[in-house]
């Protein structure tokens, strides 16, 4: 004990080098794949343990036949520490050779060399990858994940009480109706104080986005001539989108206007909400499962929502990525694993349950299906948020809800923007 | 042991005592404020009850309520319909008897540990003077003061280096190292309360430092240790940053990190969750129980040999 | 240095047992005594050893590492890829201190460790020396409750806290409507960062209270109560039997109590973190909230780190205070 403790010393005195070492061994790729005895550990996020365990399995199956002796550990991770582990594995010798990255956290990763280049053609479908998704694991041309899953948003709302107020069932397709709609629901059901139509809270970002996105405006652009990022919201069309959208909170929400969208799924399932903006799947949050009501089963419906200019709500996509890390000994292994996690067929599994898949083609016969054609019509003209490399920290400062929130309390609309493009001037060009 | 018990019994005295009427009536005009005094500090008490309790009884009350009804805009301060959804639900996960076995075998190793070098670090400090004593406790401060999220990083590393990522027992050294000052402290506290004496004398009616230890001592220290090991478990029990990041197998996760699974990207099922935390309380509420009597044990003991 | 502590603490393992033996023959009063100043000189440092040791397997180094990792600029890179981070010298330091916001948030954490620690510390106390007074069954009910109210896990206690809190659906807000002339409905109460910080402040102190109480009511136990009645038969009031009776015996412990609740609401992180959802705005951070956020959302570990240290030497001051108290009261002679 005491010699190993002094050999632990040691060895720490080479601190640095010791991070690099956990990637060596000896290259065992170009063995028979029935020889190959490694460990392959998979961290998937736990929504992949509840929602479609079955497909982990069968991948793992397959994989099983190919390389009997391999041992692969799928470990399920949880969304609220996640990156702290990551980021702290990365720095030792026990780390993960195949992670899941929600797509807005990719850049990062890939920025600061943890994930290995990925080769397109060893996956299927990968000429109709949703642009959206592609988008956020390119760096310099270059590929560094495979896209997973792709989510956008759209009107949920409650057909029941649309159908007493209005004798419809459908949402409008423009704002102009919508709004006509809305009042008469108000009307109906606004004798409860804490009723909103339309309940959009002040926080919610993506939501406003979209709105900037739908006058076309930006959150921030790329200048080609000094090479690098500018904020862009105080430009004239966001601040018409962001005006908008604060607007409609004003307007509608008479709950707390200050909140953000994490409880709008439990609004609405207690009725106090007629419509909300949300990713497709939270129709059936309402219903079921975590803050799910079951009064509210058959009620719950799902819609494209309605923009400025009488057009559609661009959405803004988001979506899980699959990486390779660059330190792990069985790269080989891990782009093979994740070409089964995400072939044709993993993504039939997945479109079952309403998850859209990964790509185009697929995506199509659910643009078909009424109950998934609000979600599907939603991904090609959806919005990302802007590839550069501080964006992780434009986000994680809150930049923009404390924006939102500055003018939903009476901020200006103008010296609002204007702050909040400084600050991203600050954070968006330097690696987070 | 007497000696002392007059010595401070005069030096309290001294200064209060001059200026008091002969002692004759004292303890009739004692024995009759005692009872009113009870009534007012039994209110007192049923206040503070109500005040910590609140907060407990709504998780209970909620881990027992269907989902839909926990975040209801229409709450009811008292149970509506009861439902054992959320226990069955906590206990089918995946994980659930493992992340019990986990917790056990690290909490108890850790508790365990840190009560018995606490004890014997505490007895040194308390009992001996010796060069380098004042630096140790200066060490246990700097410890505590130490902010383990900031050091989360180098401990991660220098886990890794010594083998211990992945392992109970890295998870063990963590959590019996960061409360191990704290003990050490709160026994040294009861050990400079026991007089030298009286285990002097126990020495001299034959016992061995160690049999003097265990016989007179311990008992006495009895409350301190039962003190120390219920913050050490509960402490332990609640962590779960380094246990989630240190562990790295699913069915290695402690309890307090499978409870984080009932959060999803897709929302918290928040039945789930209260469910989940009643289930994960009720062990360290027996420990407490068990611990208890002996905290009332070392009480007893103390006041006869006092 | 933990390869010396094992050198230096291992030789005495072998020589201790003699002592124990000479004893045993009954030797008479002053022998023993002797024993505890010659013979055992080295058994303090045996008993000391293994916590030395255990606490330097996991602090020495790591803390070394922390101080180097300030005085250089240290990402996410340079801890992936084990390239060497660049050295800054004090940069990291200056950048801080010269930050107007470090130092709005230096002095609301400060506040906001004085409130909670004096409220837990008085409250503390009060309910602990009442538990002696009152009935067995209130006692006992109170125990539970406090125990219950312990054993909560951090996350728990505060979605809890968060929903009575909450501005729609929130008990408090229902409630207080319910008293005529108010109306709460909607009410957020994170909007006003001083509202917002006493309901996160009664989050601390609801967690730390049962602590306080089990502890300190420990060290009551302590207290002869033949003391505390012959002092009483005196004629000495209720504050003076407190003050010369009772306090000196819990002193210890009491001010173990207090500097530990002044580091712990000094580093105070999951409540705030958890009650402001993940997300603290800028008015909600705290020293703790701001290290982290420069570590991990900003990717500068070294700046993280670097705050954390001077979060460190505030707190020693604090630390060298209760170490002179405790080196003055129950020092061995």
């Amino acid at each position: 004990m005491r010699r190993k403790l002094t050999a632990t010393i040691g060895s720490m005195a080479m601190l640095a080098t010791l991070a690099a070492c956990g990637g060596s061994g000896s290259d065992n790729s170009s063995k028979d794949p029935a020889d190959r005895d490694d460990t392959l550990t998979v961290w998937l996020m736990n929504d992949a343990e509840s929602t479609w365990p079955e497909l982990v399995k069968d991948v793992n199956a397959q994989f099983k036949k190919k390389y009997p002796k391999v041992n692969v550990k799928v470990q399920f991770q949880q969304w609220g520490d996640k990156a702290k582990k990551l980021d702290t594995a990365l720095g030792g010798s026990k780390f993960p050779d195949v992670v899941e990255l929600g797509n807005t956290e990719t850049m990062t990763y890939i920025l600061n060399g943890a994930l290995a280049e990925i080769d397109e053609k060893k996956y299927d479908n990968s000429d109709t990858w949703i642009q959206g998704l592609k988008d956020t694991c390119t760096f310099e041309g270059q590929m560094y994940c495979v896209p997973y899953y792709a989510g956008a948003r759209v009107a949920v709302m409650n057909t029941e009480m649309f159908e007493k107020s209005t004798g419809s069932k459908e949402l409008p397709e423009t704002e102009d109706d919508l709004k006509k709609a809305l009042k008469k629901v108000e009307q109906e059901y606004g004798s409860d104080r804490a009723f909103s139509a339309l309940y959009l809270p002040g926080k919610y970002w993506y939501a406003a986005m979209s709105y900037v996105a739908g006058y076309g405006g930006q959150i921030a652009e790329f200048d080609e001539g000094a090479k690098e990022w500018k904020g862009s919201l105080s430009k004239p069309e966001a601040r018409k989108g962001i005006q908008h959208y604060v607007d409609l909170v004003k307007d509608w929400n008479n709950a707390d206007k200050t909140k953000d969208e994490q409880d709008h799924a439990n609004v609405m399932a207690n009725g106090k909400a007629a419509v909300i903006y949300g990713n497709g799947w939270e129709a059936e949050s309402v219903v079921k499962g975590e803050s799910g009501n079951p009064k509210m089963e058959g009620k719950v419906g799902i819609a494209g929502m309605p923009g400025p200019n009488g057009k559609p709500l661009p959405s803004f996509i988001g979506g899980s990525d699959l990486a390779v890390i660059e330190k792990s000994n069985v790269k080989d292994l891990g782009e093979e694993w994740i070409s089964l996690f995400t072939s044709e067929k993993s993504m039939k599994v997945l479109s079952a349950k309403n998850i859209l898949p990964n790509n185009t083609k697929q995506l199509e016969p659910l643009q078909k299906d009424p109950k998934t054609a609000p979600i599907a019509n939603a991904v090609p003209d959806a919005w990302f948020t802007p590839i550069a490399p501080g964006w992780t920290a434009v986000e994680k400062q809150l930049v923009l809800e404390n924006m939102l929130l500055e003018i939903v309390r009476g901020g200006s609309v103008e010296s609002a923007t204007k702050k909040a493009d400084a600050k991203i001037n600050e954070l968006i060009n330097t690696e987070a | 042991m007497s000696t002392t018990t007059t010595a401070r019994t005069s030096e309290g005295a001294d200064t209060e005592g001059a200026q008091t009427p002969p002692k004759k009536p004292a303890p009739r005009r004692y024995r009759a404020e005692r009872r009113p005094n009870r009534i007012g500090f039994n209110i007192f008490g049923l206040v503070a009850f109500v005040v910590m309790a609140f907060p407990v009884y709504w998780l209970v009350l909620s881990a027992f309520r269907p989902n839909s009804e926990i975040r209801s805009y229409d709450q009811s301060l008292f149970p509506t319909s009861i439902t054992f959804d959320n226990f069955v639900r906590a206990t089918e996960t995946r994980f659930f008897w493992t992340a019990i076995q986990s917790s056990l075998i690290i909490c108890v190793t850790a508790v365990l540990g840190a009560m018995v070098l606490g004890t014997i670090a505490a007895f040194a400090i308390g009992r001996f003077n010796f060069v380098g004593r004042k630096a140790f406790m200066m060490v246990l401060i700097v410890v505590q003061v130490l902010p383990p999220t900031a050091m989360l990083i180098p401990i991660y590393v220098q886990l890794n280096s010594m083998g211990a990522l992945n392992e109970y027992w890295g998870v063990i050294v963590v959590y019996l190292v960061s409360v191990l000052p704290f003990s050490i402290w709160m026994i040294r506290g009861f050990v400079i309360n026991v007089p030298k004496e009286l285990e002097e004398s126990a020495m001299v009616d034959g016992c061995s430092r160690m049999q003097a230890f265990w016989k007179v001592m311990f008992p006495l220290l009895a409350p301190g240790i039962a003190a120390a090991s219920i913050f050490s478990l509960i402490t332990a029990w609640n962590e779960y940053l380094f246990a989630y990041v240190i562990m790295q197998d699913n069915d290695k996760y402690t309890l307090n990190v499978w409870l984080m699974n009932f959060t999803t990207d897709r929302g918290t099922d928040y039945g789930g969750l209260m469910a989940g935390s009643v289930i994960v309380a009720v062990p360290v509420v027996i420990f407490f129980m068990i611990v208890q009597k002996k905290m009332a044990a070392g009480l007893t003991s103390g006041a006869v040999k006092g | 240095m933990t390869a010396a502590d094992t050198e230096a603490a291992a030789p005495p393992a072998d020589s201790e047992p003699p002592p124990p033996t000479g004893r045993k023959s009954g030797r008479p009063k002053g022998g023993g005594r002797a024993t505890a100043r010659t013979g055992g000189a080295l058994l303090p440092y045996l008993l000391i050893g293994p916590a030395i040791v255990a606490i330097a397997a996991i602090f020495a180094w790591p803390l070394v590492q922390t101080v180097i990792m300030s005085f250089q600029d240290m990402g996410r890179r340079e801890l992936w890829t084990g390239d060497s981070p660049p050295w800054v010298g004090f940069e990291q330091f200056s950048t801080i201190l010269g930050d107007s916001h470090f130092w709005s948030v230096t002095f609301k954490t400060v506040l906001f460790m004085v409130v909670c620690v004096s409220l837990t510390m008085s409250l503390g106390l009060l309910i602990a020396m009442s538990m002696q007074r009152m009935s067995p069954w209130v006692r006992l009910l109170l125990t539970g409750a406090l125990i219950a109210a312990w054993s909560m896990p951090l996350l728990v206690a505060t979605s809890v806290f968060r929903w009575l809190s909450d501005s729609d659906y929130g008990v408090i807000n229902s409630t207080l409507s319910r008293i005529p002339g108010l109306d709460f409905q909607g009410h957020n109460w994170f909007l006003n960062p001083w509202q917002g910080f006493t309901i996160i402040g009664a989050v601390v102190i609801w967690g730390a209270i049962p602590f306080v109480v089990i502890t300190l009511y420990a060290a009551l136990t302590q207290v002869p109560k033949e003391l505390e009645e012959a002092a009483k038969l005196d004629g000495a009031n209720s504050w003076g039997v407190f003050h010369h009776v009772v306090f000196p015996v819990i002193k210890p412990v009491f001010q173990m109590v207090a500097t530990l609740s002044v580091i712990w609401d000094f580093n105070i992180f999951g409540q705030v973190f958890l009650m402001r959802g993940n997300k603290p705005e800028p008015e909600y951070e705290l020293l703790g909230i701001y290290s982290f956020q420069k570590a991990f959302t900003s990717s500068s570990f070294s700046q993280g780190t670097a705050i954390a240290l001077i979060t460190v030497l505030l707190l020693s001051g604090v630390a060298a205070y209760y170490l002179r108290q405790l080196l003055k009261t129950g020092e061995v002679e």
